[in-house]
């Protein structure tokens, strides 16, 4: 739920200005919040029965003909849809009972079946929405791991599923394809809902021009395509969860968009986490003619029309509509990738009803160009069409041959009497409801009634035809059949051009955020600077060259460095772009500082720089930052190596981002210790399949070489204590050949199971393995690791108490290339015989520990001394016995230094150096 | 028969004969004399620098003279180079102008003498170090050229490094 606290405030701020005094408030809040309590501790009992009842039964079938209609799941198999029905648990809620409440931790999503809920401010006095059956809520909560942010309650008698995370995580573990969608989905709103708090409160700052009514305006969400599901007002844009705001998710407004049809998903997912979405009222200016600016604006819903100034019409000659799917702003873009400069806006856009607009910034479009020039080539052919279209203004009515500019002219609009907007706008627009909630809340009709929840049915239909040749048809249809009405809207008068002249500047985010440069523009002020570096040996300008600066960057700290960008613009500069600087990027020195904006700050500055990150300990260091840094460090795909050991606050969800081949295809290594989102469905989707094998549940073979890092080698994954046996299966499946480094340090739910299939697929490059506290492993699992690791050269098995002799033995005969050896506290493993086998066997061993181990005698270490040819590190620290010979003997001390207590003795053949601690 | 001598020759024609082993404490130049000279050198040789001044050179080679027995640790372990201080006969050493200091780092640079482009660069370093920007423009007499908004902006990105 992402009701964001503060768009609340700023919510009530607006629209409760006469709401009654605090003090009567809250008096009704409290009482009411008692009675609340009380119904609701008894419905939970009741719950309880009907949770007994009712879960695990099959669903009702038109639920699951329900969860087929959701786009998001559409092009699922079926197996998915019956595996995420079986899965709900059926829950019945009376009416004004809570469902979910604001700042509780989320464990669940829920569709609704049956009734209507509201989703309502803490207090209940606000209502932000109302959600009728087929919605669901509560997902980001879930894939996010965030606090519900609103509060849920019953309208009616209300029959809900609930699928909890796990159960969640189960199912899409076998759905790679749909899981990757939901987070692109979930992540692309959330980066919107950012976008809009950013803006919003901006607004709220210098709001002196902005009334509340227009505020609600802009953020009233309008359903872009499909139908609506459910009746809500304002807010609504923020509610996240909602059944329409998943139905037409960003990337699938995107995908619709002719120009970027052909463009590969990751590419869309990248556009459209970069981009904003701007709404207006009718009759505001988009831009001006003759403002500089580049950006291209698409439009998702409402209409815009094109207009011209001159010396004839000086109120602005309609040259042009423009609708859904529509783009405008090319010419502009156009002129910039041509390198001109003070790029002029060469018309003048103003909204004719209610418009969402995505604005993508031109530097990113720009990047995006050079590498599908077929993009240029459409708006350039678009461009054309239009500048011919405007030269030829005499003709009346050019309805455009292509489908994504559908020029509706008719110069008698200058005559036509002009009406203001009439009922017709939104008749017009029929299928749209959202343009008539937007109508009518432009009229000032901010009543906050429940308005019957329409049926599912016309919502499934909506939403099925909201693909691509339906789009197409549509719009045909409109423009073929509908032009008489629409020349009927004609321009507004002049009087509401002006009032609304308090036109919306466009985002505060598109102006004065000079401070990150993207990186592409990095590279070319780069490229200036490589030229230069040579000359400046022979001028002396004076100043520090700039191929010594950058040597003596390196010599710095990273804080010194952001702090050094301030002393002028060509320091900052090569900081910036010097590709040589931040490739390791060790922010542990700093972990107690590190909070999101911080990493945010830092990610900005270093760009795609970094190879090797360790964030190791940021414990304060959340799913947003960590998003922001994986992906924007991520996207040219250098990390080698990640560390984020104690990032406990980072979700799954978060983690997996890495997963994506663009983004991890060159992780080799990574720590994840202690992190405790960590769970059986993330390593393997950072692992990801090995396509020689195949196994049973891969739906989507041919997705399957696109997910994981493929070069993944050394895993850390101490205290991730909810990782199961299925990983090390999975392991032994999928990465039982490149796997080098494996630790697995107190995974305490990793049992001798997750080993039994290791035999048959041998780790031949397994180096290391720590098993350290891993308390319930017996000889099986040591047995099967011996069979699989033969190459094995550094073991751990500190705290293995359950271990016998057996385990070494072998070990001793399987693994013959160990180097180290950790038995510390292995105390029943450890005993004269098995001293030694290793002593004979373990030909390699250099460093032995056998700290704790009370079985060890002075008759195993004189084995040990005296037949181990490479050792040269020996721990008997506690153990008591190691003094004695067996039967009580006291033996020759071994005088130790009381400080370090270590002692060296030389022993063996080849008399060896060996250290003994004591 | 004395020594033969590496004879090299600044940007501005002015020649410095030095012994062999001095010469080899650039890397560049300790290259050029094992490929063009397989057997040894039999005459003196002639180097030319045309990127170094003679003032330059001739510090250089004083470094590298004092500096002809020292032997340097050739680690590739970039951590234990940089956090390793700064040899205090080349701290002195380096007492020059800011010009003379960038001209020697980007000779050692050129003639690749690591050690001595380290010291060079661990001292500058010192001089950034720890001042704020507005020390920083005139120790390296820099005008700003940020806007008031533009530098508030970036401070307000360096925040969560201030010492709280």
């Amino acid at each position: 739920m992402a009701v964001f606290p503060r768009e609340r405030n700023r919510w009530k701020h607006a629209f409760e200005p006469a709401s009654p005094s605090p003090l009567s408030h809250s008096g009704q809040e409290n009482s009411g919040k008692d009675r609340e309590a009380d119904e609701e501790s008894e419905s939970r009992h009741r719950r309880g029965d009907i949770d007994g009842a009712v879960a695990g039964r099959t669903m009702p079938p038109e639920f699951l003909v329900r969860l087929k209609t959701i786009p998001l799941f559409q092009d699922a198999p079926e197996s998915f849809h019956t595996n995420l029905a079986s899965r709900l648990k059926l829950m019945s809620y009376y009416p004004q009972e809570y469902i979910i409440r604001k700042g509780e931790p989320a464990r669940s999503m829920c569709w609704i079946l049956k009734g209507t809920v509201a989703v309502t401010s803490n207090d209940g006095e606000s209502v932000y929405a109302e959600l009728a059956p087929g919605s669901f809520f509560g997902e980001i909560g879930v894939l996010y791991n965030r606090p519900r942010t609103a509060t849920v309650v019953a309208r009616t008698k209300v029959l809900v599923g609930v699928l909890t995370r796990d159960s969640l995580n189960m199912v899409l573990r076998s759905y790679p394809v749909i899981e990757r969608r939901i987070r692109d989905d979930a992540q692309e709103r959330l980066a919107m809902l950012e976008k809009e708090n950013k803006a919003l409160a901006n607004a709220h700052t210098n709001s002196g021009q902005s009334d509340p009514l227009m505020l609600a305006g802009r953020y009233a969400k309008t359903q872009p395509n499909g139908a609506p599901l459910s009746t809500r007002n304002h807010t609504s844009a923020s509610f996240e969860g909602s059944f329409d705001s998943l139905s037409t998710s960003i990337q699938d407004f995107i995908k619709v968009l002719p120009i970027f049809r052909n463009l590969p998903s990751y590419i869309v997912h990248e556009i459209a986490l970069n981009m904003d979405l701007l709404k207006y009222r009718q009759f505001e200016y988009i831009f001006n003619k003759g403002d500089s600016g580049s950006d291209i604006y698409f439009i998702v819903s409402g209409e815009v029309e094109v207009l011209d100034y001159d010396k004839f019409s000086p109120i602005g000659k309609p040259l042009a509509r423009l609708k859904k799917g529509n783009y405008f702003g090319e010419m502009s873009f156009l002129a910039l990738i041509n390198d001109q400069e003070n790029v002029k806006r060469s018309a003048t856009i103003r909204s004719v009803s209610m418009v969402e607009l995505v604005v993508v910034r031109s530097d990113k479009l720009k990047d995006l160009c050079s590498k599908y020039p077929f993009i240029v080539d459409d708006m350039k052919r678009t461009a054309k069409e239009r500048t011919t279209s405007n030269s030829s203004r005499e003709s009346t009515i050019r309805p455009s041959q292509r489908l994504s500019i559908e020029f509706l002219i008719n110069e008698n609009n200058d005559s036509t009497p002009s009406a203001p907007v009439s009922k017709e706008t939104s008749g017009f627009f029929s299928p749209n409801y959202s343009l008539n909630s937007s109508y009518s809340m432009s009229r000032g009709d901010l009543s906050r009634s429940v308005s019957p929840v329409s049926s599912v049915e016309t919502a499934a239909e909506g939403a099925g035809s909201d693909s691509l040749e339906t789009n197409k048809s549509k719009r045909k249809y409109e423009s073929d059949s509908i032009p008489n009405d629409t020349l009927k809207l004609s321009i507004p008068p002049a009087k509401s051009t002006q009032s609304s002249n308090s036109f919306y500047q466009p985002s505060p985010l598109s102006s004065g955020n000079f401070t990150y440069i993207p990186h592409h523009k990095r590279m070319r002020i780069s490229g200036l600077y490589a030229g230069r570096r040579r000359s400046s040996l022979l001028v002396s300008t004076g100043r520090i060259p700039d191929s010594v600066l950058l040597k003596v960057f390196k010599f710095l700290t990273l804080p010194e460095l952001m702090k050094a960008r301030l002393v002028c613009k060509r320091w900052r500069d090569i900081l910036y772009t010097a590709p040589s600087l931040f490739n390791n990027l060790d922010l542990t020195p700093w972990n107690k500082k590190i909070d999101d904006k911080a990493l945010i700050a830092i990610t900005n500055f270093v760009g795609s720089r970094p190879q090797k990150i360790d964030i190791s300990s940021c414990f304060h260091v959340t799913d947003e930052g960590f998003s922001y840094l994986v992906n924007e460090v991520g996207i040219s795909g250098n990390i080698t190596s990640l560390k984020m050991r104690s990032n406990w606050e980072v979700s799954a969800m978060a983690i997996m981002d890495l997963s994506v081949s663009s983004v991890g295809g060159n992780l080799e290594e990574i720590d994840l210790s202690n992190c405790r989102n960590v769970r059986d469905h993330v390593i393997e989707r950072l692992i990801g399949k090995n396509a020689s094998y195949n196994d049973n549940y891969s739906d989507s073979q041919s997705h399957s070489d696109s997910i994981g890092c493929k070069k993944l080698r050394k895993l850390k994954l101490g205290y991730c204590k909810y990782l199961t046996d299925n990983v090390m299966h999975y392991l032994s499946l999928h990465a039982n050949e490149r796997l080098e480094s494996l630790d697995l340090t107190r995974c305490t739910s990793i049992t001798d199971r997750g080993f039994e299939n290791w035999p048959y697929r041998p780790f031949k490059n397994l180096r290391e393995l720590s098993l350290k506290d891993c308390t319930f492993l017996t000889d099986q699992a040591i047995m099967s690791i011996a069979n699989s690791a033969y190459n094995l050269e550094v073991l751990s098995l500190n705290f293995c108490c359950a271990l016998s002799d057996v385990s070494l033995e072998f070990l001793c005969y399987d693994c013959p290339k160990i180097r180290e050896l950790d038995l510390s506290f292995c105390g029943s493993a450890v005993s004269y015989a098995s001293l030694v086998v290793i002593a004979l066997h373990l030909n390699n061993l250099e460093k032995l520990w056998l700290a704790g181990c009370i079985r060890a005698t002075r008759a195993g270490i004189d084995a040990l001394l005296t037949n181990s040819p490479s050792l040269k590190y020996l721990n008997i620290s506690q153990c008591k016995n190691a003094h004695f010979y067996p039967g009580g003997i006291p033996a020759q001390k071994i005088n130790a230094d009381p400080k370090t207590k270590n002692a060296f003795i030389i022993a063996g053949s080849n008399k060896n150096v060996i250290e003994v601690v004591v | 028969m004395p020594e033969p001598k590496v004879i090299i020759i600044s940007s501005d024609d002015e020649k410095f004969p030095v012994d062999v082993k001095v010469a080899e404490k650039s890397i560049l130049m300790k290259k050029m004399i094992e490929d063009l000279n397989p057997d040894g050198l039999e005459e003196d040789f002639e180097i030319p620098t045309p990127n170094v001044r003679s003032t330059v050179l001739a510090k250089v080679i004083e470094w590298c003279t004092h500096h002809k027995n020292t032997v340097f640790p050739d680690d590739d372990d970039e951590d234990a180079r940089k956090s390793a201080p700064v040899d205090e006969w080349d701290k002195n050493f380096l007492k020059v102008d800011q010009e003379m200091l960038y001209e020697i780092i980007l000779a050692a640079n050129y003639l690749n003498i690591r050690p001595l482009m380290d010291s060079g660069c661990k001292i500058v370093a010192e001089m950034i170090r720890g001042k704020s920007p507005e020390e920083l423009r005139r120790t390296f007499n820099i005008v700003n050229d940020f806007s008031p908004e533009e530098e508030a902006a970036i401070r307000r990105e360096n925040e969560w490094a201030e010492d709280r």
